[in-house]
């Protein structure tokens, strides 16, 4: 087989790939009822997607601003040098996620409600 | 000249280019800001080129100064495991597969392994494995973007005077 030949091969396959990933992880797609928030590794926050709020995180002087509207959650400013995580789509769906990579810290989704809600 | 200053020079010339062109990307809008880790890859042209028509030790030299030279420069340290872990990756797939592939191949490969390798770095800096999520995402983002820029690299490289970078003294 021709070398070019088998680099278009190698770019349809790659995104066959990609989509296949796609596809399998996109069972995850119901909406959710909470974003949990994680900075350095750790649970820092649960924040119920129900009611629509803002939210402060603050970690030696590294800070982002998390609110909560529509069911979504989404960063909207951050000190970070990039501030890339504020450019972030809004996530509503379990299995989304927004990273601030500088800050380490990262928002998922879960679609489970939480203990208390549960117990109420 | 003397050869192993000439290669010097040349390999030097290649940091400077890739510097170069890690600038010209950081001035450009962010494409597909919604995913972290996307990005267009311009510095790995002078890589691709110097794997192209020098071997595959002078593109690690490259690809490792231009990350170090990079962040000092302009980046900024928590970006640097990232990066060089990413580079590093991107060159041993991209020297392995050289004899496989034309370059566009061997780009794309690189720019898969990059993304991956910084997934899997994040991975263990956030201690989440929620973080492949993002991999569709950088797969496919890496292997249009690798492509198109080993489609570059291969114009770069045939329109290059004959023996401008070589590793051996062809040029006068």
């Amino acid at each position: 087989m021709k070398r070019s030949a088998r680099d278009i091969i190698l770019l349809i396959s790659m995104l066959a790939i990609a989509a296949g990933w796609y596809a399998l992880s996109r069972d995850t797609s119901a909406n959710a009822v909470g974003a949990i928030v994680w900075i350095d590794g750790f649970r820092s926050a649960r924040l119920s997607l129900e009611q629509a709020d803002e939210f402060t995180f603050e970690r030696g002087g590294d800070i982002n601003v998390v609110r909560i509207e529509n069911g979504t959650a989404r960063i909207v400013s951050a000190n970070c040098p990039g501030g890339d995580c504020t450019r972030q789509r809004a996530i509503s769906r379990a299995g989304e996620l927004i990273v601030c990579v500088p800050h380490k810290l990262m928002i998922t989704l879960e679609s489970v409600p939480a203990f208390d809600t549960v117990a109420r | 000249m003397n050869r192993s200053a000439r290669a010097l020079s040349v390999r030097a010339m290649l940091v400077a280019c890739a510097i170069l062109l890690g600038w010209v990307e950081r001035m450009l809008p962010p494409f597909l800001p919604m995913i972290p880790g996307a990005k267009l890859g311009l510095a790995n042209l002078a890589t691709l080129t110097t794997l192209a028509l020098m071997d595959a030790p002078s593109a690690l030299l490259v690809c490792v100064a231009r990350t170090l030279l990079g962040a000092f420069m302009f980046g900024s340290a928590s970006a640097l495991p990232y990066a060089l872990s990413g580079g590093v990756a991107a060159w041993a797939v991209m020297a392995l597969s050289r004899r496989m592939f034309n370059l566009p191949g061997i780009s794309l490969l690189g720019g898969v392994a990059h993304n991956i390798t910084q997934i899997a770095v994040a991975s263990l800096m956030f201690a989440n494995a929620g973080l492949w999520g993002y991999a569709p995402y950088l797969i496919a983002v890496g292997s249009v973007s690798g492509f198109l820029l080993g489609w570059a690299a291969n114009h770069i490289t045939r329109r290059l005077p004959s023996g401008l970078i070589s590793l051996n003294n062809k040029s006068k």
